[in-house]
C-alpha cells in the first residue's frame, strides 16, 4: 500500500468527551472533513448508491463488520475495495471456494528448517481490512474460522494467538442464498455481522453513467487513500465517545424487546445485536456531524443491523412479509422516549 | 392562539429579567395607565349603552360613569405608583365601595363615603328593593336606587375585570369576553333589547380599547401604530363568540321557549313565586311543560276558580298586589265576618280542599270567597277589602294541603242588572283610579262599545262580548313578538288595536274599560278550573267531592266587577279560557259555546280543558319551535342572571386563558431561563401543534415530527427555519451529554457543547405560521378549546 499517501495531519484526534470544548469542536470538524473525504470518493466510483456506502463507512467506524448480499454483478465487491482503498491501510481479499481451507484464511505454521522450529504464517485474514467475496460458497469449516477472527480480533493456530491490527473490518459479500453452489451462513454467524447491505440495483440515470465511465478504466484504479490508518483509528475513537442518552439506550432495548415479543417473528434481536445497533447509531450521529444520538440515529441503521437476524415465522414468511417490513411496522409503534434530563426543573 | 405582548416589566427594563433590580426599573411608567384606563372606560361605557333595552331611560347613565370612572382611576393611579401587581384589583374593588357608598349611601356612611354598618343595613334594603322591581316589572324597568346600584356594581366589575386582563395581563383581546357579558344582560332579559345601536357601541368601544391596548404596549417594538394580525385574529374570534352569545345564548338557558328570538320570556330561577303573579303568568301559560301544580276535590257544582291575589292598583304602568299592609288583619280566624261583610246578597257554600303540592307562593290560592280555612300552616293575614290571603314571615303554599269553605254569591242576569241601579259606595277607592292620561283609542273604543247602554251591567256585558268577538284572536306568543307584553296603559290600547293577546291583556282591557265607565274593577290572578281526574272522593259527611287537577298551563287572570250589594263579580272576557259564568253569558249564547257551568260532569270539562289546549295551538304563532324550558313559578332574579353569566362565561373562558397563561409562562421561561428555554419551546410547539390537530405521535421523534410540521405548510416560510432551530436546541438539550453542574462563576467546568440559544421569537413564528396555515373553525377550536389542555405533555411522565 501507498504509505506516503498522507496529506493530513497524522495527529490522532481524540475526544474524550470531558476534554474542553476547544478539543472536542476540533475532533469534531476532523472527523467531519474525513468521513466527508471518503463518502465523496466513493461517490466518484459507485453511482447511486450513496445510501449504501454511508452505511457501509458507518460499518467500519462502529467496529463492525458488514455483510453485503445481492445478486452477482451490481457492485457489492466494488464498493467493499473502494471503501477499502479509501484508507491508506492495508487490505487482502479472500475468493471463497467450497474447497477452501480454514488455513487458507487464517495462516498456517510452517517447520523453518533453518531455525529448527515452527514458524506461523499469517493468512490474508491479517490486514485491516479483509475483502471475503461469496461467503456462502465457502464450507462451514472455513466460515466458522473466519467468524472466529471477525468476534475475537485474533487468530489461534496450534495454540498461539496472534492479534489483529486495527482497524479491524471485514466486509463479506454473498450471493442470496437460493443461488446454486451456496452454503448459507447459520443466524449464529450472521449474528457477528453489524450490519447487511443489499446493494439493489442502480437507478436507470446511474447505470447510464456507469456505461460510459466504466467502459474503458476501471475507476478504482484512480482511488487513492484519502486518510491514514491513525485517522481511521481516531474517528473510531471519536464514534466511541459519542453520547448516548439513558433515553436512546431504553428506546434500543425497548426496539430489541419489541422485536423478540413480535407475533411474527420467531428470532428477535439478540443482546449482540442491541449492542451493535447503539454502536452503529454512534456512527450515523457521528456522520450526521452531532456528538450525541438521537432516537432518529438508532431508527436509521435499525433496518441494515438488525433485518439479517430476524426470523420470520412461517406464517409470516408464506405471506409475504420480510424482516424489513416488520421492523418498519415495529418503528412505526415504538414510542420514542424522551431525553434525559427531563424533571429536573420541568413539572 | 399566537403571540401575545411583550410584558410591560421586560419591555422597558431587559435587565430586570434576571430578576435583579437595576437602576433600569425605576425609570418613568409614563401615561400609559391613564390611556389604557379611559380606553377601558369607554368601552364599558360604550357596552352599557345595551342596558337602555332593559332600563328605562338614561337616568342611570351618570351613576355608571361615575363608578367605573372612579375604578379605573384608582387602578391607573396605581400602577403610576408602581403597586404590585396583585394589589391593583383590591384597590380599585376598594374604590368601587367607596364610590357606590358616596352615590348611594352617603347619610349612613362615615365621612361620605367610608361603609359603616348602617351601610350594610342599606345596601341591603337597596338590593331588596331591586329584586322588587325586577320581579313586579315587565323590562325596561323603572330605575330605582336598587337598580341603578346593581348596574353601578355590575358594570364596575366588569370593568375592573377588564382592567385585569388588559393592563396586568396584557391581553387586551380577551377583554371582549367581559364586554360580552354586559350585552348578554339585556338580550337575555329581553330579546330585541340589543339592538344594532347597542351592538355597534359594543364593538366601539372595544375597539378603542384594542387599538389603544395595541398602540400602548407595542410602541415600542412595532414599527406602525396597525393591529397585529394576531389581534385581529383574537379581535374577530371574540366578537363572533359575542355574537353568537347574545343570540344562541337565550335559547339553550331554560325559561326561553321558542323561535330564533325567545319571545320575551324572562329567566326565572329558583322555584320562589314572585309576589306579582302577573308578570310570571305569560310565562307559565307559554311553558309547554305543563307540570301539574295543584290538586283540588270540590263539592261545588259550579267549576272553582282558584284565586290567589287580586290587584287593583294600577298606576298606568303596573298592575300591582293592594299595598295596604297596614290593613291587613293578620291570621286567618277573622276571614268569615270580613267575607259576611263584603257579601251582600244569598251565597251558596261549597267546601274545597286543596293540595298545593309544590307550588310554592306567598299568596293563598283559593275559591272566592273564603269564609273559613283549616289545616293551614304557617303565618297568614287577610286584607278585608279584598279577602286575599297572603303569607306573613315567609309562610308560602309549598306543600300545604286546606281546606276552604267559600260561599259563592248566587248570581243572575236580573240580580246584577237590579244591583246596577244601586249607586257606588265607599269601596270604589282604589279601585277606580285610573290615570289621569287615557290614551284615546281605549277612551274611543269605551264610548263605541257602550255606547246607549246605561245599565252598568249591560255595560260589563257589552265589554265582554266586545272583547270575546271574533275580532280578537286568543294569542300567547303575539304580544311578545308585538313587544307589547304586560299590562299598562299603553299595552292595553295596543291591545286593542292589535286584538291578539292573553288572559293578562283581555283581563286588563276589561279593569280599565270598566273604570273608565265607572264602574270598580280589579284583575284576579290564580287558576282556572284545570281539569277533572275523575276520580270522586267521599267527604267525612257523605258528600262527594270531585277532583281536579291544576297545571301550569291553567294560570290565568281575569277581571272582577264591583257591584253594590252583591259584591265581586268576576268576568270572563278571555276567549277559550275558563268558564263564562251564566249571569256573564249573553241571553242569546248557545249553551254549547262553553262548558255548561251547571254540569261538572268530568268528560264535558275536559272537552272544555282540550279546547283550551287546542285554542292556542290553533294559532299559528304558538307552538312553534318549543324547546324544553324549566317550571318557573317565581321571579327571575336579575342578580342571579348576572352572576350566572358571569361564572358560565368565566367557565367558558377558562380553556383560552389556561392556555394563554401557560403560553405566557414558557415564554417568560424562554426568556429568562437559558437552560429551559429549549424544553419550554419545545413544548410550546407540540402544545401549538397539538391545538391545531397536528399532534406528535408517540412513536414520532422530534426530528420526524419536525419534519412533519414543515411538510404540512411550514415549508418554505421563515418558520421552516425558526422550527429548525428549535428543534436543533431541544435535540441539544434533551439527548446531548449533560452538562456538568457550575460550581462557581470562573472555575466551572465548561459546558459539553455550549447550549444552542432559544429565541422567543422563533416559538412565535412557528405558532403564527401554523394559524395563518389553519382553516378558521381549527383557528377557533384553537383557541377556544385548545387540544393541548386535554392532551397534556405526553413526556411528562417521567
Amino acid at each position: 500500500m501507498d504509505s506516503d499517501h498522507r496529506t493530513m495531519d497524522p495527529e490522532p484526534v481524540v475526544s474524550t468527551g470531558t476534554g474542553d470544548t476547544a478539543t472536542g469542536d476540533e475532533a469534531a470538524e476532523h472527523f467531519h472533513r474525513a468521513s466527508g473525504r471518503i463518502l465523496d470518493l466513493i461517490s466518484t466510483v459507485i453511482d447511486g448508491k450513496a445510501e449504501a456506502a454511508r452505511l457501509a463507512l458507518t460499518v467500519l467506524l462502529a467496529e463492525g463488520h458488514l455483510l453485503l448480499e445481492d445478486v452477482p454483478g451490481v457492485g457489492k465487491t466494488m464498493l467493499a475495495k473502494t471503501l477499502a482503498r479509501t484508507i491508506d491501510c492495508s487490505v487482502n481479499r479472500i475468493q471463497f471456494t467450497p474447497d477452501l481451507l480454514p488455513t487458507d484464511v487464517t495462516g498456517v505454521s510452517i517447520f523453518n528448517q533453518a531455525s529448527g522450529q515452527f514458524e506461523f504464517r499469517g493468512g490474508p485474514v491479517f490486514a485491516n481490512i479483509v475483502i471475503g467475496d461469496e461467503i456462502n460458497r465457502a464450507s462451514a469449516k472455513t466460515q466458522s474460522a473466519l467468524l472466529e477472527c471477525m468476534e475475537e480480533h485474533q487468530v489461534t493456530v496450534d495454540g498461539n494467538s496472534y492479534i489483529l491490527g486495527e482497524p479491524f473490518m471485514v466486509v463479506a459479500t454473498q450471493n442470496p442464498i437460493e443461488m446454486e453452489g451456496t452454503y448459507p451462513l447459520p443466524e449464529a454467524q450472521r449474528d457477528r455481522f453489524m450490519a447487511r447491505i443489499s446493494m439493489g440495483y442502480p437507478d436507470t440515470e446511474a447505470e447510464i453513467e456507469m456505461l460510459q465511465t466504466h467502459q474503458s478504466v476501471s475507476p478504482l484504479d484512480d482511488v487513492k487513500p484519502v486518510i491514514s490508518s491513525e485517522e481511521a483509528v481516531a474517528m473510531i475513537d471519536f464514534v466511541r465517545n459519542v453520547y448516548a442518552a439513558p433515553a436512546v439506550k431504553e428506546y434500543v432495548v425497548a426496539l430489541g424487546q419489541a422485536t423478540r415479543e413480535h407475533h411474527q417473528l420467531r428470532l428477535g434481536a439478540s443482546p449482540r445485536a442491541l449492542l451493535q445497533l447503539l454502536r452503529a447509531a454512534k456512527a450515523s450521529a457521528a456522520l450526521s456531524g452531532r456528538d450525541f444520538v438521537l432516537p432518529d440515529d438508532v431508527a436509521s441503521v435499525a433496518g441494515a443491523v438488525l433485518g439479517h437476524r430476524l426470523i420470520l415465522d412461517r406464517k409470516a414468511a408464506s405471506a409475504g412479509e420480510s424482516p424489513s417490513t416488520v421492523l418498519e411496522s415495529i418503528l412505526a409503534k415504538l414510542p420514542v422516549a424522551p431525553g434525559g434530563r427531563r424533571n429536573e426543573q420541568h413539572r | 392562539m399566537t403571540a401575545t405582548i411583550p410584558r410591560a416589566a421586560d419591555r422597558q427594563s431587559p435587565a430586570a429579567a434576571d430578576g435583579t433590580d437595576t437602576p433600569s426599573r425605576r425609570q418613568p411608567v409614563g401615561n400609559w395607565p391613564w390611556l389604557i384606563s379611559a380606553a377601558i372606560g369607554a368601552a364599558v361605557i360604550f357596552t352599557s349603552f345595551s342596558l337602555n333595552g332593559v332600563l328605562f331611560g338614561w337616568g342611570w347613565l351618570p351613576q355608571v360613569v361615575f363608578s367605573v370612572a372612579a375604578v379605573l382611576a384608582v387602578t391607573a393611579g396605581a400602577r403610576v405608583l408602581r403597586v404590585p401587581a396583585w394589589l391593583i384589583p383590591v384597590a380599585g374593588l376598594a374604590a368601587l365601595i367607596a364610590a357606590l357608598t358616596l352615590l348611594f349611601f352617603p347619610g349612613e356612611s362615615f365621612g361620605g363615603f367610608i361603609p359603616t354598618a348602617e351601610t350594610v343595613d342599606a345596601l341591603r334594603i337597596a338590593l331588596l328593593e331591586a329584586n322588587q322591581v325586577v320581579v313586579n316589572q315587565v323590562a325596561p324597568v323603572q330605575i330605582t336606587d336598587g337598580i341603578v346600584l346593581v348596574t353601578c356594581v355590575g358594570l364596575s366589575l366588569v370593568a375592573l375585570l377588564i382592567d385585569t386582563l388588559t393592563a396586568t395581563l396584557q391581553m387586551p383581546a380577551t377583554s371582549g369576553l367581559g364586554l360580552l357579558a354586559v350585552l348578554v344582560v339585556p338580550a337575555i332579559v329581553k330579546s330585541t333589547s340589543v339592538g344594532a345601536a347597542g351592538y355597534t357601541a359594543a364593538i366601539v368601544g372595544y375597539l378603542i380599547l384594542l387599538g389603544s391596548a395595541h398602540w400602548i404596549f407595542s410602541r415600542d417594538t412595532a414599527p406602525s401604530g396597525g393591529l397585529s394580525a394576531s389581534l385581529l385574529d383574537r379581535a374577530l374570534v371574540i366578537g363572533a363568540a359575542a355574537l353568537a352569545g347574545t343570540l344562541v345564548l337565550p335559547l339553550a338557558v331554560p325559561g326561553f321557549t321558542s323561535g330564533l328570538f325567545p319571545e320575551g320570556s324572562r329567566l326565572s330561577l329558583g322555584t320562589s313565586s314572585g309576589l306579582n303573579p302577573m308578570v310570571t303568568l305569560g310565562n307559565d301559560l307559554r311553558n309547554p311543560g305543563s307540570a301539574t301544580r295543584m290538586t283540588y276535590t270540590t263539592t261545588s257544582d259550579e267549576p272553582v276558580y282558584l284565586r290567589a291575589v287580586t290587584l287593583e292598583h294600577f298606576d298606568g304602568t303596573t298592575w300591582a298586589p293592594d299595598q295596604r299592609q297596614d290593613r291587613r288583619s293578620t291570621g286567618i280566624d277573622s276571614l268569615g265576618e270580613e267575607t259576611d261583610e263584603l257579601l251582600e246578597g244569598p251565597t251558596e257554600i261549597s267546601t274545597t280542599r286543596i293540595n298545593a303540592s309544590n307550588f310554592s307562593s306567598p299568596w293563598l290560592p283559593a275559591p272566592y270567597a273564603p269564609v273559613s280555612i283549616s289545616g293551614l300552616d304557617g303565618q297568614w293575614s287577610v286584607d278585608p277589602l279584598t279577602l286575599s290571603i297572603l303569607g306573613l314571615d315567609e309562610s308560602t303554599t309549598a306543600n300545604q294541603t286546606y281546606t276552604v269553605t267559600s260561599a259563592t254569591p248566587v248570581l243572575t242576569r236580573q240580580t246584577l242588572a237590579e244591583a246596577s241601579a244601586i249607586p257606588r259606595d265607599s269601596l270604589s277607592e282604589p279601585f277606580l283610579d285610573l290615570p289621569s292620561e287615557v290614551p284615546g283609542l281605549i277612551e274611543e273604543t269605551v264610548a263605541d262599545v257602550t255606547e246607549g247602554i246605561t245599565n252598568r251591567y249591560r255595560k260589563a256585558m257589552a265589554i265582554q262580548d266586545y272583547l270575546r268577538s271574533e275580532d280578537f284572536v286568543y294569542s300567547e306568543t303575539a304580544p311578545v313578538r308585538g313587544g307589547y307584553d304586560g299590562s299598562s296603559m299603553d299595552i292595553v290600547a295596543r291591545f286593542l288595536e292589535e286584538k291578539s293577546g292573553y288572559c293578562v291583556h283581555y283581563s286588563a282591557a276589561m279593569a280599565v274599560m270598566a273604570r273608565a265607565e265607572g264602574i270598580p274593577s280589579r284583575i284576579a290572578v290564580g287558576y282556572a278550573p284545570g281539569t277533572a281526574t275523575g276520580e270522586t272522593v267521599m267527604t267525612e259527611d257523605g258528600v262527594e267531592m270531585t277532583e281536579f287537577e291544576v297545571d301550569s298551563d291553567d294560570a290565568h287572570a281575569w277581571p272582577e266587577l264591583y257591584f253594590s250589594g252583591l259584591g265581586w263579580v268576576k268576568f270572563e272576557p278571555t276567549p277559550s279560557r275558563g268558564v263564562v259564568p251564566e249571569y256573564a253569558r249573553a241571553p242569546s249564547q248557545s249553551p254549547d259555546s262553553a262548558a255548561n257551568p251547571n254540569n261538572l260532569n268530568p268528560d264535558e270539562l275536559q272537552n272544555a280543558a282540550d279546547e283550551e289546549e287546542q285554542a292556542p295551538q290553533d294559532d299559528p304563532t304558538t307552538g312553534a319551535g318549543a324547546s324544553g324550558a324549566a317550571d318557573d313559578d317565581g321571579g327571575p332574579s336579575w342578580i342571579a342572571v348576572t352572576v350566572t353569566l358571569a361564572v358560565a362565561l368565566l367557565l367558558a373562558a377558562m380553556p383560552y386563558l389556561t392556555r394563554q397563561w401557560i403560553i405566557r409562562r414558557r415564554l417568560r421561561l424562554i426568556r429568562k431561563h437559558p437552560d429551559q428555554a429549549a424544553i419550554a419551546a419545545w413544548r410550546e410547539i407540540n402544545d401549538t401543534a397539538t391545538d391545531y390537530r397536528l399532534r406528535a405521535r408517540q412513536s414520532e421523534t422530534p426530528r420526524a415530527f419536525a419534519e412533519r410540521l414543515r411538510d404540512t405548510g411550514l415549508d418554505g416560510t421563515g418558520a421552516a427555519d425558526a422550527m429548525h432551530r428549535l428543534l436543533l436546541a431541544y435535540e441539544q438539550t434533551e439527548y446531548g451529554r449533560p452538562r456538568p453542574r457550575q460550581t462557581d462563576g470562573q472555575g466551572g467546568t465548561a459546558l459539553a457543547t455550549a447550549p444552542r440559544s432559544v429565541h422567543a421569537g422563533d416559538v412565535a413564528t412557528v405558532q403564527e405560521t401554523l394559524s395563518r396555515t389553519s382553516t378558521w373553525q381549527q383557528r377557533l377550536m384553537a383557541s377556544l378549546l385548545p387540544a393541548s389542555l386535554w392532551r397534556p405533555w405526553r413526556r411528562t411522565s417521567g
